[in-house]
């Protein structure tokens, strides 16, 4: 209504030609700038408008994503526990003084431990042998070695390192064979 | 500009980087290829030659030293003589060298690198990963720069986008792009302090904010001083407190350090949120005696006094950088966290102490400045302009509904415009019109919210209660305005009222009201539940009324008379305030009334031709608490977003 208004304002018949053609211009130009404003805004619509259908694809990715994020976080808490079972069975000689039951019992838990990650996917990598590599290992020392085609090799494995349906979730700790010339 | 990819607000920290986006209107952090919202600030050159940037470039950087190059903000547009770059070249573990034009240069591999070009490594990989998560090339960005950095500074970063391929639109102050994220910018004349305690180091800056422009009028800070340092006092803790125990030092083996690291930066995080933290490493350690355990308890008061130090030098610089601006203490409006560390909740307090006002923290400060870049961003594009600048309802809107109970139609923070309905009914029988009483608030009882008006939709057709479908829509446009619209689904007949934005609330009264309605939560709630419980007795009766009067001679006399004995028990207690009873009661003429409803079966049942037992029907789904009545039974619900 109000555009109506405005525009009937500029329809005014004058009878100086001077005035119409001032009158002309001037709404030339106003026309010009609805123009522009009106490209401005539909541009600004249509980018809002794809954004928010992305967004919205976008959205559903996410939901996947973090139901397996939520999955792996808690994996990850789980896995401290992995460690510590493996810590445990690190330690021959005061294992061997355990009661035959309780080592039993020991390796039993570690067992059901390991089932229930892997129920979910999680499952650990080997790294010994392999040569370092920063996408699976995380190197935290070096080890001296005499032969040259060890050097770059993962040669101890200090935390294992797990992946969740071919991800990984955590890189292996590891030191690496250093060669000596 | 016609250009429709989107600029990169980039974050390239010391330690780490962040980057975001402006989409649909709102910045939004990326996440990396690893999954990560912050990317390692590092880059490295392996054994075999590959190039590794962030995280990969992390994790080798202990085994290969000498070709990780880490913190290159510190050497960046800056000469080989400067002061800091002789402190810095004895602490990296890389090569530092000279170049020809009297700079400095990085050694990786065999080649030595511009600081540009390895900042530009990190760029590159930024930027491609912002390109895989937004489906789309990105050219143009916003790369934010410490306030103290000098005009070489400045110019060498730039010209690190450039190289990374990126076309930097502009180089924004880090505590500008916090100010920014906050929308601190629209406030005109406001005295804004940035607290910034990141993982190595530490800024503080003081700006003010202009008519175009965000002026910084005084910075301080300690290149030196961060996170890490808090986390290396819990680790020495540690390490000090086995060592009572067990009699091992612990801090020679590196696996037991990595582990002690890790729970360390665990603890710190988890006595953010609570009080005290339990440190459990099992199997930590052995000696001839058998494997070792390390169990402690860390308090919130214990690790503030270990890191009081630092904290109370970060404030005694915060006053220098105040007074070096020639403001005051008092003059300042705004305070903003930035960094992770500042999640302690010791530092906010020191922070609120020192200028006696709560700071601006509800934005991940790891992520604020980031943020900030993509609105710069997104104001340069003309995402961000006040036309296209959505706002939100400040506080929820609904109408009252049976029992004086609050029945909110929209939540508070909801992007306007937009328009929601929700159908309601009557509450008794025959009622000729319905009021709408439109209240705003977070309290559960209308008689605790605002009333913003009321309206009456007449000329109900006579039906029994919960029958007729009255639909209350709410409308909210661009400019806050509020229209509320009644119809009788059976007669389209409707009344609305329009209610002017906001209705003259100050941000303080939101701010107030919000605050009532968390502290009365509790009680509100009861109240609320009161109301409820009340409702379900008042619809039970009517139905139970309703059935004796429909069963008439097809029940016995025995059924009726229990129905009407529970029914007087219930009339009894159902106005006072002893929930526990009106349940009681309630339940048990619910029980009493499912004998009606069995008997009239059974009755229908012996029939040749069945009939329609409604009266039966409803008494079932009463008991079955279905059926629920209101002043305003909610039926069902309308969305519709514009």
């Amino acid at each position: 209504m109000e555009k109506d208004n405005n525009l009937q304002e500029d329809i005014v018949i004058e009878e100086d030609v001077d005035n119409a053609a001032a009158s002309i211009k001037n709404i030339k130009e106003k026309l010009k700038k609805c123009e522009t404003e009106r490209m401005e805004y539909l541009t600004g619509w249509q980018l809002a408008k794809a954004d928010f259908v992305n967004a919205r694809k976008d959205d559903e990715t996410k939901k996947t994503e973090f139901i397996k994020f939520a999955e792996a976080g808690f994996a990850l808490e789980l896995l401290e526990l992995a460690d510590s079972f493996d810590r445990l069975f690190a330690n021959e000689d005061s294992l061997a003084k355990l009661d035959e039951n309780w080592r039993q019992g020991f390796e039993a838990l570690r067992g059901q431990l390991v089932n229930i990650l892997k129920g979910r996917g999680v499952e650990p990598m080997e790294s010994i042998g392999k040569k370092f590599d920063p996408k699976d290992h995380e190197s935290i020392g070096e080890v001296d070695i005499d032969k040259a085609e060890k050097d770059g090799i993962v040669m101890e494995e200090m935390r294992k390192g797990y992946k969740m349906r071919e991800k990984i979730i955590r890189p292996s700790l590891v030191k690496i064979g250093k060669f000596k010339s | 500009m016609s250009n429709t990819s989107k600029i990169l607000g980039i974050d390239l920290g010391t330690t780490n980087s962040a980057i975001s986006i402006i989409e649909a209107g709102e910045p939004k952090v990326l996440e990396n290829d690893e999954g990560g919202r912050t990317t390692p600030s590092i880059v490295a050159m392996s054994k075999s030659g590959d190039r590794l940037v962030g995280l990969l470039a992390k994790r080798q950087a202990v085994t290969n030293p000498a070709n990780t190059v880490y913190s290159v903000k510190r050497l960046i547009g800056r000469k080989f003589e400067d002061e800091e770059i002789i402190r810095d070249k004895e602490l990296m573990p890389y090569k530092i060298e000279r170049s020809e034009s009297g700079g400095v240069k990085v050694v990786m591999g065999d080649k030595s690198y511009s600081p540009e070009e390895v900042s530009a490594m990190i760029l590159q990989k930024l930027k491609h990963d912002a390109e895989a998560r937004v489906g789309g090339k990105i050219e143009e960005a916003i790369i934010t720069v410490p306030a103290y950095f000098n005009d070489a500074q400045r110019k060498a970063t730039k010209d690190a986008g450039e190289i990374a391929g990126l076309k930097v639109l502009r180089i924004i102050n880090e505590p500008t792009a916090a100010a920014l994220a906050y929308g601190l910018n629209k406030k005109k004349n406001e005295k804004i302090v940035v607290y910034d305690l990141g993982g190595g180091t530490f800024d503080v800056s003081v700006l003010e904010v202009g008519d175009d422009v965000i002026e910084v009028k005084s910075t301080n800070g300690d290149t030196h001083l961060g996170g890490e340092d808090f986390d290396n006092k819990i680790i020495s803790w540690i390490v000090a407190e086995f060592k009572k125990e067990s009699g091992i030092d612990v801090s020679k083996d590196v696996l037991a350090l990595q582990r002690l690291k890790e729970a360390a930066e665990k603890s710190k995080h988890e006595l953010s949120s609570t009080f005290e933290a339990e440190i459990n490493i099992p199997f930590i350690t052995s000696d001839a005696s058998g494997p070792k355990h390390l169990q402690l308890k860390l308090s919130r008061n214990k690790l503030e006094e270990m890191v009081d130090e630092y904290i109370k030098k970060t404030i005694e610089i915060t006053k220098r950088a105040v007074s070096e601006s020639s403001f005051q203490i008092s003059d300042i409006d705004e305070v903003v966290l930035v960094g992770g560390q500042t999640r302690m909740p010791a530092i906010q307090k020191a922070v609120k102490e020192l200028f006696g006002k709560e700071p601006n923290k509800s934005i991940n400060p790891d992520e604020v400045v980031a943020i900030g870049a993509a609105v710069q961003g997104g104001i340069l594009r003309g995402d961000v302009k006040d036309i296209l600048l959505l706002d939100v309802t400040p506080l929820s809107l609904g109408i009252e509904t049976m029992g004086g109970v609050a029945t909110k139609i929209i939540n508070k923070n909801t992007t306007i415009p937009t328009s929601k309905s929700q159908v309601f009914s009557t509450a008794a029988d025959n009622q000729p019109s319905v009021e709408i009483h439109v209240i705003q608030g977070e309290r559960e009882m209308a008689a605790d919210n605002k009333t913003l008006g009321r309206f009456i939709l007449d000329g109900v057709p006579p039906s029994p209660r919960g029958l007729p479908q009255i639909e209350v829509t709410f409308d909210i446009d661009v400019n806050g305005i509020l229209n509320v619209k009644a119809k009788d689904k059976a007669t389209n007949k409707e009344q609305s009222i329009k209610i002017e934005a906001s209705s003259g609330l100050s941000p303080e009264d939101i701010e107030r009201m919000k605050k009532d309605a968390e502290a009365h939560a509790g009680e509100d709630k009861r109240k609320r539940e009161i109301a409820e419980v009340k409702n379900n007795a008042n619809s039970l009766m009517y139905t139970a009324e309703k059935s004796l009067s429909d069963a008439g001679d097809k029940v016995t006399e025995n059924i009726k008379n229990d129905v009407k004995l529970k029914l007087e028990e219930l009339k009894k207690v159902k106005d006072g305030e002893d929930v526990a009873a009106i349940k009681t009661a309630t339940d048990n003429l619910s029980k009493s009334l499912q004998a009606i409803g069995e008997a009239m079966y059974k009755q229908q049942d012996q029939k040749t031709e069945p009939q329609t037992g409604q009266s039966g029907q409803q008494a079932q789904d009463t008991a079955s608490g279905e059926a629920r009545d209101a002043e305003f039974e909610e039926k069902k619900e309308g969305d519709q977003g514009k």
